[in-house]
């Protein structure tokens, strides 16, 4: 913070990710937000690596990004990793990503009255990226749990569930398979939570919990789990209370943290072609206000937001309606004005 | 020179897999039109038993060409000390080749592995299969579920290969083989024409683990290139399960490694209504199959008459498919499915309150009268 004015690194990223982070900047010069962007231009056609470390340093300079999703090409050779990932923890250590996922009233969806928050561990799991053909047309890949991460993630969920006023933690496994892993995983948990006797503690093996979400979801709470698991479950989550473009996501490291859309899809198909739902990072950019402490502004934004999609319903093609990103973007700026013009009144 | 060789080595290995495919008979529908075919009864644990035999009723009521041979499935020590099946079951299977099986429990502590997993080994049970149909008269969220999920089912995240690295540290390997992953995506495809499904999705993760799911991928886009009738897709697994949720009917079949496979058919057997109205089947190398309900024992009310034996009908119906009876498969199945829709006669968990045998002789009558 300098001169009353955060900075905030910028990563557009590939897809849709450009135009909603321009939506992004054009709401916030409009609510006179104090706050400038950075912006570090990373996509999938720059492959040096020194782009990275760049974008790496412009983070930890300013210690909160906002960001698009990259896409990763998966024909290149595996020593190419997702750029996404070497962002999330080569350089950040941002060991927890976060997600509420909450049943929006004005969105039909086939579930109503969720609110689940799902915390991810971030770092190692089955992202290590370690693999390698032991002998040719036998590929090992190796997932590792520690528990140092595995602790640290569980400590992380349990404050957060406490903070929040949540009742239960539910850990999300598969250690009657993955007996050493996913064990250790779960056995660290308990540990973590016989230290928050107020919150009840239990655990569900992944493939059941999957079939809970899709029957009866209303029974989770706050799920933690490793990261496989966390990616498979927040996108089920994701799409039970109306699809990608409406959940904002986060990362949360003890220095840095990133704000993003929780399901990181880069919409390709829909980019550039004003249709993409704004909500994920107009509420994920207000994640990022929150934790800068300018609450003021990410309430006035959020209720915005929600103001539009509950009461105005203007839906953009996702969600079933017909609205342009623009549009919709419009609507989020006179509802703005109007609580502004509320706030005045009572005063 | 070199071309030479490599185009000579090609020619030959296509004309060999044409030959074993003309003989590996095993995903070709067999056709048992004359004579009663023996199938290995499993009748399982809990409830086992009697599903089993509501099964056995409805068969008889529908006068389907099969004999039973029961046996039974326990672990016993062989010679070398390694754990194994009972030899008469193995024996049972490997005349008759199609095996239909109820829950197994599976013991804590006790010394040997899942009994699952035996069964797979003993057989190479390497396809699961599980056909995911919304059912009229259960109603779920979900309406128009249509999919079939396969899954790897002897490799990937549960080669059971883990070690403590150290002290807090532990490695878990995932096996991918191109073998296996060939394998399974024949499997799939040969799955796919045979019955008329127009299209097979790989399901995978090889934007983070490049090496082992993009070996799958590479093996499955291989196959897809001799069944150009079929409509060959990939998807990551995380964009499966966010459409998965909201709109199941753009699936058709899925083809994936273990893990993803363990856990999307879960998911798609909660979108109609759980594991105990879903079937399943295994497909082994040697043609063996066994047809299997994934539900649990539920001991709690075993022996009281209480118990749905849909899951394993179901399952049995898949198992007649298999063998070719399509007209028997029918008629049970749409006894069962009209049974379910009329929501007379239901079991508790259908939201009834009949027992297992009025429901099962419900259905047996409906058979009967179709004749």
């Amino acid at each position: 913070r300098y001169g009353g004015r955060h900075t905030v690194t910028l990563i557009p990223g590939d897809g849709i990710g450009p135009e909603l982070l321009n939506h992004v900047r054009e709401l916030f010069r409009f609510s006179c937000v104090p706050l400038d962007f950075e912006v570090v231009n990373i996509n999938s056609s720059i492959t040096s690596e020194d782009d990275i470390n760049n974008a790496i340093t412009a983070i930890r300079r300013n210690g909160v990004a906002l960001k698009g999703n990259l896409e990763t090409n998966h024909t290149l050779p595996p020593s190419h990793k997702s750029r996404n990932n070497v962002l999330r923890y080569t350089g950040l250590d941002l060991y927890a990503n976060v997600m509420r996922c909450q049943s929006l009233p004005g969105v039909q969806t086939r579930h109503k009255n969720i609110d689940i928050i799902i915390i991810r561990e971030n770092t190692e799991g089955e992202y290590s990226s370690l693999e390698h053909e032991s002998v040719p047309g036998v590929v090992e890949s190796l997932k590792i749990i520690t528990r140092n991460n595995s602790l640290r993630i569980a400590d992380y969920a349990f404050q957060l569930a406490r903070e929040k006023g949540r009742r239960r933690v539910t850990a999300v496994h598969k250690a009657n398979i993955m007996k050493l892993a996913d064990g250790l995983f779960l056995q660290c948990c308990r540990e973590v939570a016989s230290g928050y006797p107020d919150i009840a503690f239990d655990s569900m093996i992944v493939d059941n919990t999957t079939m809970q979400l899709v029957s009866k979801p209303h029974q989770f709470d706050v799920m933690v789990m490793p990261n496989l698991y966390g990616n498979v479950v927040s996108n089920v989550c994701a799409g039970l209370v109306g699809g990608p473009g409406l959940v904002p996501g986060a990362n949360y490291g003890h220095n840095y943290a990133v704000f993003e859309t929780a399901t990181r899809n880069t919409g390709k198909s829909i980019a550039g072609r004003n249709i993409a739902n704004p909500t994920a990072m107009l509420l994920a950019s207000c994640l990022m206000l929150d934790h800068l402490k300018l609450h003021d502004y990410a309430s006035m934004i959020r209720n915005a937001v929600f103001a539009t999609m509950n009461e105005s319903l203007l839906h953009t093609p996702d969600i079933g309606g017909q609205g342009t990103t623009s549009e919709m973007v419009q609507s989020v700026m006179r509802n703005i004005k109007s609580i502004i013009f509320r706030m005045l009144f009572i005063i | 020179g070199d071309t030479q060789i490599f185009l000579l080595w090609k020619s030959l290995s296509q004309i060999l897999s044409r030959v074993l495919g003309a003989v590996k008979s095993q995903t070709q529908p067999r056709t048992f039109s004359r004579g009663v075919h023996t199938v290995t009864l499993i009748p399982g644990d809990g409830i086992g038993p009697e599903i089993s035999t509501a099964v056995m009723k409805i068969f008889e009521a529908a006068k389907v060409p099969i004999q039973w041979e029961e046996r039974n499935v326990t672990a016993i020590k062989g010679p070398g000390g390694k754990w194994m099946i009972p030899p008469e079951a193995k024996e049972s299977m490997d005349r008759s080749k199609i095996g239909l099986k109820g829950p197994l429990k599976t013991p804590i502590a006790a010394g040997h592995p899942s009994m699952n997993l035996l069964l797979r080994k003993t057989f190479d049970l390497y396809a699961n299969v599980r056909p995911c149909v919304s059912i009229e008269g259960y109603k779920t969220p979900y309406t128009d579920v249509d999919l079939v999920t396969i899954r790897e089912n002897t490799e990937g995240e549960y080669s059971g290969i883990e070690h403590v690295i150290v002290d807090g540290v532990v490695q878990s390997i995932k096996l991918i083989t191109e073998q296996a992953s060939r394998r399974i995506a024949e499997y799939a495809f040969e799955y796919a024409r045979n019955n008329q499904r127009s299209s097979v999705t790989a399901v995978h993760k090889a934007n983070i683990m490049r090496m082992s799911d993009g070996l799958f991928l590479r093996k499955c886009r291989e196959v897809a290139e001799n069944y150009k009738d079929v409509k060959f897709t990939e998807m990551y697994l995380d964009t499966v399960c966010l459409n998965m949720v909201q709109d199941p009917t753009q699936f058709d079949v899925l083809v994936m490694p273990n893990l993803y496979g363990d856990i999307l058919s879960d998911l798609c057997a909660g979108l109609i209504g759980g594991l105990g109205v879903t079937p399943s089947g295994n497909i082994g190398a040697n043609g063996v199959a066994i047809f299997e309900s994934v539900h649990g024992t539920a001991p709690d009310i075993a022996g009281k008459d209480l118990a749905n034996p849909t899951a394993l009908l179901l399952s049995a119906v898949m198992m007649l498919r298999h063998m070719g009876l399509h007209a028997d498969a029918k008629k049970i199945e749409t006894a069962c499915y009209d049974t379910i829709r009329d929501k007379k006669v239901l079991t508790k968990d259908l939201g009834g309150n009949s027992k297992c045998s009025e429901f099962t002789t419900e259905i047996c009558r409906r058979v009967q009268d179709m004749d």
